[in-house]
């Protein structure tokens, strides 16, 4: 993908980050009022970017525009760092704002991901920038807009709470395994990415800044660190995150998110973390099963 | 415009504006946090150069620049509109942002534009430059961004000030943002912040 485009920062004289300043302060500006205003959608005008909408255009243009020379960038998709859409963004920022990159989350200034927020806490010093499909949690039950804005305004969020209801109604829990919708502040209710609700948690009073960006859908919004994040539920149905028989099969872990791997044709399938990093940095402590 | 007006970006315009940015960022997203940002060669005074900073760093030509009756001179215009490309404007109500070389000019808040329910986003930032962000009276500060509580003492600021502030909060979502300056440092005030003294 970015071969084809033979960027070369340096050598070329080409826009730090890829962006152009005018585009950066715009979207800086548009970062400063998300993190004003806790879980609210503000709209910016999304640029191009060398890669189709839907594979991160939103979180590469909030990391373009906060990324400088010493920042040490770590990118993940579904928690791992070596898939085909976490190495090409790693790339692409490696080239146009020569940054180092890391896969060790403890060494990340800025982690950029889709999916997965990392199980090893977060820091001061550390942004999680998380790519958006779609920022507005009651698109599916509004299709409008005008509508949707006028519920924010409002914070009338009942059409939420009827819609986990209706779970319980039918199948008598929430389904609902990911993209849990959570209230930020007790202000705005927002969508926290397609994560796992089993990384809703992590968004509650984390210790750093969480930038979420939405390119195709045109909108930045953010947590600020100490915000506090409840995931929307019932007093008899409280919130519940995923839970796994298993623990790691590589590593042991009993408290991260596990992915399922079919190992062969009879079906025969293990658990191991989603998020690569975590488990490597288990195994390197001595860990295993 | 002379050559003055040139010679007065930042030493490195595209890093600088970046690591200021990043400053902005880290003390918005942790109100009560005093922190240092890069400063331009110089600037035409009375503008100081961390509201020029400031200015260098988020102003352009789709931020129209509300400035005090200190600020508002022709070299100050002039470096705003040479370096920026902001337009200076004299009516508070159309202003993106607002500078104040003293914080005793501090108008009424509210004839700043304070966003709408619906886009509370379109709201003004005001940019204050203030003596010094230590030395003033203390005041405790609650909200996004700070652990429990945290105290912080700007000086130069009008009696009965933090009573606007609250009032401002008290409004949220609506309202208008502030960042304070001194002479090399930044301290935000975001819309969540409530001040308690």
């Amino acid at each position: 993908m970015l071969d084809d485009l033979a960027l070369n920062g340096e050598a070329e004289e080409y826009s730090y980050g890829f962006l152009d300043e005018q585009t950066k302060r715009m979207i800086r500006r548009a970062i400063l009022k998300a993190v004003s205003i806790p879980g609210y959608q503000v709209p910016f005008g999304d640029r191009e970017i060398p890669l189709p909408p839907g594979w991160g255009t939103g979180g590469i243009q909030v990391t373009a525009s906060i990324i400088g020379k010493t920042d040490c960038l770590k990118v993940i998709d579904q928690g791992a760092d070596d898939t085909t859409n976490a190495v090409s963004i790693r790339r692409f920022f490696a080239r146009v704002a020569r940054v180092n990159t890391t896969e060790s989350t403890g060494e990340a200034t800025i982690v950029q991901s889709r999916h997965r927020i990392p199980e090893r806490p977060l820091q001061d010093d550390q942004i999680l920038v998380m790519q958006v499909p779609q920022p507005e949690p009651l698109r599916r039950l509004v299709t409008s807009e005008v509508e949707t804005r006028k519920l924010h305004a409002f914070a009338r969020y009942g059409l939420m709470q009827v819609r986990l209801y209706e779970d319980i109604a039918r199948y008598g829990n929430i389904v609902m395994s990911h993209d849990y919708p959570v209230r930020v502040h007790d202000r705005y209710l927002a969508s926290p990415s397609p994560v796992p609700k089993f990384d809703n948690p992590k968004l509650h009073r984390s210790r750093a800044l969480t930038i979420f960006g939405a390119g195709r859908e045109r909108r930045i919004y953010a947590i600020p660190p100490f915000t506090d994040v409840r995931s929307i539920d019932f007093d008899d149905h409280p919130f519940e995150r995923q839970k796994w028989q298993s623990c790691c099969a590589r590593c042991g872990a009993e408290d991260s998110y596990l992915d399922e791997m079919l190992l062969d044709d009879a079906g025969n399938t293990q658990f191991v973390c989603s998020d690569t990093s975590y488990c490597n940095d288990r195994l390197s402590e001595g860990a295993s099963r | 415009m002379n050559a003055s007006v040139i010679s007065t970006q930042f030493a490195d315009p595209i890093h600088d504006a970046q690591q200021a940015f990043r400053g902005l960022l880290a003390a918005t997203s942790r109100p009560g946090t005093i922190v240092t940002i890069p400063l331009p060669i110089a600037s035409p005074a009375p503008l100081s150069p961390t509201l020029a900073a400031i200015g260098l760093t988020l102003l352009d030509d789709a931020t129209p620049v509300w400035l005090d009756p200190i600020l508002i001179q022709e070299p100050i215009r002039q470096y705003l509109l040479f370096n920026t490309g902001a337009r200076v404007v004299t009516q508070p109500d159309s202003a993106a942002f607002a500078f104040f070389a003293k914080a005793r000019n501090l108008p009424d808040f509210r004839v700043f534009p304070r966003g709408t329910p619906s886009y509370p986003d379109r709201s003004a930032t005001l940019v204050v430059q203030v003596p010094l962000l230590a030395g003033g009276r203390p005041v405790s500060l609650r909200g996004p961004g700070i652990e429990s509580v945290v105290s912080v003492e700007p000086a130069g600021l009008p009696d009965g000030f933090w009573d606007r502030w609250n009032e401002n909060a008290a409004n949220y979502p609506i309202g208008i943002d502030m960042i304070l300056a001194d002479a090399c440092s930044i301290m935000s005030l975001p819309r969540t912040v409530k001040a308690s003294f």
